[in-house]
Formats: C-alpha cells, structure tokens, sequence
C-alpha cells in the first residue's frame, strides 16, 4: 500500500527524473556538435575533461614527426589544410 | 580595321561523335561573325558524310577516300576563303572559352612575323598535354612542351616555341602565301614541326598563345591501329631527319661541360635543371655530368632519370675527356673536380665568407661565379684572387605567375606563407612566434608554414610545441615533408597573399623569387643575396639587429657571421601588410612584372653565354 502523499512523491520524483535525462540527452546531443567541430586534439581534450580554453597552449593536429618527404599534389593539400585549419573564434 | 577573315578548317574521318562533340562546342562559344568553317571529309564510311550535310553553317568539301592527315588539311586550304587565315582543327577537339579565335588571330597579328599561333591543350582528366613542342637534333623526337604536367595554368603568355603541334594551328595567309600548306613528303607525323621550321626558314616566327586552352580528346586516327601508327610514325622520322638534321644542328653555337647535381630535392640540383634548359635555348649544347658522388662531401649516386626528356638527353651526352671549358656548378669544395681547360667555379653561400679550402680551390679556377654581389664580396674578403663574376639566377615565369590557380582560403582568410627547411638559419621560430603573438584567433588571418626536416635527430613537432605558442593566437597551419612537384608550387604560392622569408641569410631564394614572380608581395630579410633581387619598392625589406656568429650544423658556415633579423619590425610588417592590402597587392604586381622583365632564366642563361662568348 501506497498513501496519496507518497504517490505523490514518487510522480514528483518520477517527473523531475524525465525533466534531467531530457537535460541529459540536450547537452549531449550539444557536445556531440561541439566536438565535430572541434579539432581532433581539442575533442580528445574535452572528452578527457582537460583544459580546452581558447587562451590554452598551441597543440599541434595531424603532425607526424618523419624526415621521409612525401610526394603530393598542392591543390589537393592545400584543399586539406583548410578543412583541418582550427575555426576562427572570438578570442 | 576590320579584323581579318579566317578560314576553320576541321578534317574528319569516321568518329562522328567525336566531330558533332567539336562542332557543338565551337558552335557555342565562337562568335563565326569573321569565321567560315569548313569541315574535310576525308572518305568517311560512316554517318559523318551524311550527318555534316544537314548542318547548315558547315561548308563541306569531300575527298573520295582518306588522303592522310597532310592531303587532307591541304584541301581544306585550297578551298578556303581567298585571302582568309586558315585555323586548322582535329575533331577531337572541343572548345572551352569564347573568344578563342580572336585571341588566336590577336596574337597571329600582333608582329608582322608572326606566322604560326598554338594553344594551351589539356586532357580530359585536367593534365595539360601542350603548350608548344620541342626536337632535339641527338633523337628526332618530337616533344611537347609542358606534357602531362597538372594544369595550374602555366605557360600562360604568348611566347616564342620551336614547334605546335596542328591539332590547332593558326596560320596567316602571308605564310601560306609563301610555303603553300602542309609538306607532303609526310603522310602523317612531322609535318607540323616540318611547318613551322620552314616557316622560320621564311622570316616567320611560331607562338604559342596561352591565353587559349583547348580540350584535346587526342583519339588520333591512328590510335587504334599501332602497327599503322608506328609505320607511319617512323617513315615520317626518317623524312624529317633527312630533311633537318642539319638544321637542328646547327641551332648550337656552342658546347659546354656542366658538372653539378640534377636530380636531388636541393636548391642546386634545381636551379641546375632550369639552367640546362635555358642555356639549350640559348643555343648552348650541354653535356651535363654529375659532380658528387663517392670520394666528394656528397657521397651518394645521382639516378640516370632525371624524369624530364631534355635533361635525360643532356645528360646522356658525352663530353670530351678534357672540354674546352667547364663549370662546375655546386659546394667550392667540389671545384677540383672540373675537368675543363678553362676551369669556372660557379657556387653561393648563405653567410659572410668562404671557407678556407673553397678559397683555395676557386683560387685554381679561370674564373669564379656567384649569383650575387653579397657574395662576390664574402668570396673576396676571404681570400678569393681569382677573377669573380657576378652571375645571377633566375626564375621560371612559366610556371611562377599572378595567374596560376592556387587554392586560396575559403573563408577569405589573409594568407602569410613561408616555405623553409627546418634548422636555425630560417628562422622558423621567430616566424611562427611573431605571427602568433601578432594576431588572435579571431583574426581573417593565417600563416600557412611548409616545413621540410630530413635531420634524423630534429623532432620539429617537439620543437614547436615547445616554442609555447597560444591557443588563442595567430592561427597556423603545417604543411610538413611534403614534396610538391615543382610545376605545381606555383599553385601553393598563388594560395597565400604574403611571402615570408625572414633568415638569417641567403644565397639566392629560389622561393622568395618565384613567390613574388607569383605576384606576392614578400616580407624578406634586408641582408643576402636575395637583396640582389629584393628592394622597397617590389616587397618589404625586414631590418636585421645587426650580426652575428653563424652557429649552425652546417660545417662551411664556420668562423662567419649571418644577420639577426628583428621580430619586431617582422611583426610590424605583419600587421602592416594585412592593414594595408592594396598597398601590398600593389608591390605584388610590380615584383611579378620585374621578376618577368630582368630575372628570367633567360636573362640568367644569356648572361652565361655572353661571358662564354668573351672567354672566347
């Protein structure tokens, strides 16, 4: 047996249960479009809940240290290098 | 004056598609207002005949059976509009732009001897495939200038070439006049460049007109049967060998043994390259021979393919075991090895002097060469007693002009780029510091850095990483180890709006040169060999603090001193050039007309010559 008081209670809770997993699934839903715009090294540092400040130290993405020259066409790394440029923000 | 009338003469054989796709695209971008066409049916057996009939502003002339290529376009030009020009065109030819046939009959007309225009051609898959050809007397075959290379829009002005080929060929009537058409000692095969050198014979001269490109499917008639290709191919051979290889021949004046380096990613492997190819223009014949290897500071072996048909041939020729003259072109250390009668030692050096033992081997030559005042200086203040000349070098205007393609930023970002070998002469550190404590991220501005490191021991990421760049500074972008081909680095620099070269010292900058030969206005070190080329009205000379001892890995720099450059008129600059961009596209324009007007490899190769000449 349940009283009406504690009824009450449980649909309260019940409610205010939904209400967080909605905020919940918002603030994914959010973070998931944060970090594809991220880039790679910034998003590894988000989701390691590390310092991702517009003011943090220069990181640098894609860098494969080697001293083999690897032979390509401009066009096509130019048009690379823009995809992988970090977004301008307001600093 | 009324322009004059020209005659497009388009010989067809079988391959209707092919000619309905010719003929469509004239069609929409020619104004034929001063144009006749006339298309050759060379005894096609399929609808071509029938099909070429109901087009109504298609003149037509049958030949009973296939006469060849030559018979073929020479009835086209007998039935011409008398006194018309005569635009001869294949029909797996497609057209691109309009106005094409007045740029050709611009540049036909712009001379009084201009008797044969081409055009840029380019492949399907975006290559270019012509832009002029070539013959070289040691193998009779003919080669296209610019073949196979990515199409950036290089070889965009019109200039002076042996030989088009006649897929489009523009020929003015006063030639026609003088030589009738096309030679039938050929079937197929060499009558062009036949053409064109008895144009020459003639007092004409043959261009090719880069401001046209046209799409060539090259599905020769031929290209189906190769047993017919290579008969006919090598009949017309012998033909022409018989008929020019004296003339060919005599298109050298001189010969010269060249000893350096050609097929290395190196500053002077690559200025070499270009040499040989302007001193063969020049009317030079070189014998090219690789200076290092076993037993020199470069012991390593040069491949046989230099991945170019000319230096391949140059290369391949055999000197005399003692030429009358040779240069050795590279490190002063390397100097004994010439084997001329007359010895000339051509090098450069990024610092103030010369070491000891390249003094002592230059002082064994008949003559010394640099590219630069700043160096003959250096050379002479360390000891050089041997005569010095100051020869400079140059750049390919070809394929470094304002209008190559780049792939600029898409959000309209300004561009700073600076191309540099890793190591403590270039500076890169004090470049990548100054442009990010300059700007902030939000700024419309990034500075792409090409990087090339091949030092084992160097870890450049590290390095970076440890200059403690901001976040939220000047945004930067790495271009690391990448090795464009060199037709192409027109494209990275026509990428950017604003050349960096901020060393300590130089001993030319190849790239500083073809950057602003791009159009680039360039931020360059005011110390060095590149102030031969570089002064404040063409770019912006960046302040030096003074100098200092030049510590660097490099062994020759030793006991010599090299500039310090000031990052903060660097970062003055900087924010100067963005604030101030008419200003700077301005400075832009004017290197790139004096890049073209004085610096070409020509000039650099007809300076060569003239000292040859005075060597006797």
């Amino acid at each position: 047996m349940v009283d009406a008081a504690g009824e009450s209670d449980a649909a309260e809770l019940r409610r205010e249960t939904e209400e967080l997993r909605a905020l919940v699934r918002e603030l994914s839903a959010k973070l998931t479009a944060l970090m594809a715009v991220l880039p790679l090294d910034a998003a590894l540092a988000l989701a390691r809940g590390e310092e991702t400040g517009a003011d943090g130290p220069f990181r640098l993405t894609d860098w494969r240290e080697t001293i083999e020259l690897t032979r390509a066409d401009v066009a096509a790394e130019m048009e690379l290098l823009w995809k992988r440029l970090p977004p301008r923000e307001s600093a | 004056m009324t322009p004059r009338r020209v005659t497009i003469v388009i010989l067809c054989w079988n391959r209707w598609e092919l000619t309905k796709r010719c003929l469509e695209t004239l069609k929409a971008h020619t104004d034929l207002t001063g144009a006749d066409v006339l298309a050759v049916d060379n005894g096609s057996t399929d609808e071509t005949p029938a099909r070429l009939r109901e087009i109504a502003w298609v003149r037509v002339v049958t030949n009973p059976s296939n006469l060849g290529f030559v018979r073929g376009n020479n009835a086209g030009i007998r039935a011409a509009a008398p006194g018309s020009d005569i635009l001869l065109l294949n029909n797996d030819i497609e057209i691109l732009q309009p106005g094409w046939v007045d740029r050709l009959r611009e540049a036909a007309h712009a001379a009084v001897d201009v008797g044969i225009v081409g055009c840029r051609l380019v492949l399907p898959d975006g290559r270019l495939l012509h832009a002029g050809t070539f013959i070289l007397p040691d193998t009779f075959w003919g080669q296209q200038i610019g073949a196979l290379e990515t199409d950036v829009n290089q070889y965009a002005r019109t200039r002076d070439v042996e030989g088009i080929v006649f897929a489009c060929a523009y020929l003015k009537r006063e030639l026609l006049d003088a030589l009738e058409g096309l030679s039938q000692d050929y079937v197929s095969y060499f009558e062009d460049t036949d053409f064109c050198l008895r144009a020459k014979e003639k007092g004409f001269r043959t261009v090719c007109c880069g401001a046209v490109t046209l799409l060539h499917r090259e599905h020769g008639s031929t290209s189906d049967a190769p047993r017919l290709f290579d008969a006919l191919f090598q009949k017309s051979r012998a033909t022409f060998r018989r008929k020019w290889a004296r003339t060919l021949q005599a298109r050298y004046a001189r010969d010269l043994s060249w000893q350096s380096i050609l097929n290395f990613p190196t500053g002077y492997a690559t200025s070499c390259r270009e040499i040989l190819r302007a001193l063969d223009a020049e009317g030079v014949r070189v014998a090219y021979e690789y200076v290092y290897g076993p037993g020199t500071p470069f012991p390593v072996r040069e491949e046989e393919n230099a991945g170019d048909y000319l230096l391949n041939v140059v290369s391949k020729r055999k000197s005399e075991r003692r030429p009358r003259v040779s240069v050795v072109y590279g490190q002063g250390d390397v100097f004994s090895r010439n084997k001329g009668r007359t010895r000339i030692g051509y090098t450069m050096l990024e610092v103030d002097g010369f070491p000891a033992e390249w003094v002592k081997n230059a002082n064994a030559m008949d003559e010394v060469w640099v590219p630069s005042a700043f160096n003959r200086d250096g050379f002479v203040a360390s000891g050089l007693t041997a005569p010095v000349r100051v020869m400079p070098l140059g750049v390919d205007i070809d394929h470094f002009h304002p209008a190559i393609k780049g792939v600029p930023s898409p959000q309209g970002d300004f561009v700073f780029l600076a191309s540099l070998e890793w190591g403590e002469r270039k500076r890169a550190d004090m470049i990548l510091k100054v442009f990010n404590q300059t700007f902030r991220r939000g700024d419309r501005v990034v500075l792409v850095c090409k990087i090339i490191n091949v030092n084992k021991p160097t870890r450049v990421g590290g390095q970076i990483e440890a200059l403690g760049l901001s976040s939220a500074g000047g945004r930067i972008a790495f271009l690391h180890n990448k090795e464009f081909p060199y037709h192409q680095l027109g494209a990275l620099y026509r990428s950017a709006d604003c050349y960096v070269s901020a060393g300590r010292g130089e001993g030319w900058d190849m790239p500083l040169m073809e950057a602003m030969a791009c159009g680039l206005p360039a931020i360059a070190t005011d110390w060095g060999a590149h102030t031969e080329f570089v002064h404040d009205a063409i770019a912006y000379p960046l302040s030096s603090r003074g100098l200092l001892p030049a510590d660097a890995r490099a062994p020759y720099y030793k006991g010599f001193r090299w500039c310090d450059p000031d990052p903060e008129h660097l970062a003055y600059l900087m924010r100067h050039v963005v604030e101030h961009r008419d200003e700077a596209a301005e400075k832009g324009r004017r290197a790139a007309a004096e890049m073209a007007a004085n610096w070409t490899w020509n000039h650099a190769a007809k300076r060569i010559v003239a000292r040859l000449d005075a060597i006797g």
